[in-house]
């Protein structure tokens, strides 16, 4: 598995580590059910960690990430990106969400932020939720407008096989 | 661009549940290893 990855400073003596993995053309093949004709097609899944866990971090470091997300983005024209939420704690305090909730919403709040240059940029991102009533797990999909078609046959093998 | 599209599985196969589990101890092992590579970097 292909990874790219960047520490990005708040400033204050924190950090957030961000990496890339890139499925590799197995998982394509037989988990999202790629087809041949489509194998240069990527995916590839974002990982985000605060280095000091015990500590704050500034909001400029996750403002500073969307960016570094998108400049990635554009690197790589045939490529989705994928953010599956992490389920362990986080450390904040009396939040009425479970971990894996929070970080869904904190993505949400920060790349609609982005949303102009998102759009600018033809990139959408959709939403995926996998599993029962509170039991499940979160995640977004960030592809490009004309990759639309593939993203659907993934989805649908995931909804259709995988029920 | 949002589609305002969401994407639910309610009730996902034990293959499927097996592989977000896969990923996402996968994923914990990586940065764990990749921030104590950066702690050291940082340290040094």
């Amino acid at each position: 598995m292909d990874t790219i990855e960047t520490i990005i400073p708040d400033d204050k003596g924190n950090y957030l580590v961000v990496v890339l993995n890139f499925y590799d053309d197995i998982d394509k093949a037989e988990v999202f059910q790629i087809p041949e004709e489509l194998a240069n097609f990527e995916i590839a899944d974002i990982n985000i960690q605060k280095k000091q866990l015990d500590q704050p971090l500034a909001p400029k470091a996750f403002f500073r990430m969307c960016d570094w997300l998108i400049s990635q983005f554009c690197l790589y024209p045939k490529a989705v990106f994928s953010f599956i939420c992490s389920i362990s704690e986080l450390g904040v305090r009396g939040s009425r969400w479970r971990p894996e909730e929070y970080r869904w919403n904190l993505f949400e709040v920060l790349f609609r932020r982005k949303q102009p240059e998102l759009d600018s940029r033809n990139i959408r991102f959709l939403d995926i939720i996998v599993g029962p009533e509170g039991y499940q797990t979160y995640g977004k999909i960030f592809f490009r407008d004309r990759h639309y078609a593939v993203v659907n046959l993934v989805e649908s093998h995931l909804v259709n096989k995988y029920v | 661009m949002d589609t305002g599209k969401v994407i639910r599985i309610s009730n996902p196969s034990k293959e499927l549940m097996d592989f977000l589990k896969k990923a996402q101890s996968r994923k914990e092992e990586s940065m764990d290893r990749i921030c104590n590579k950066y702690t050291r970097l940082l340290n040094d």
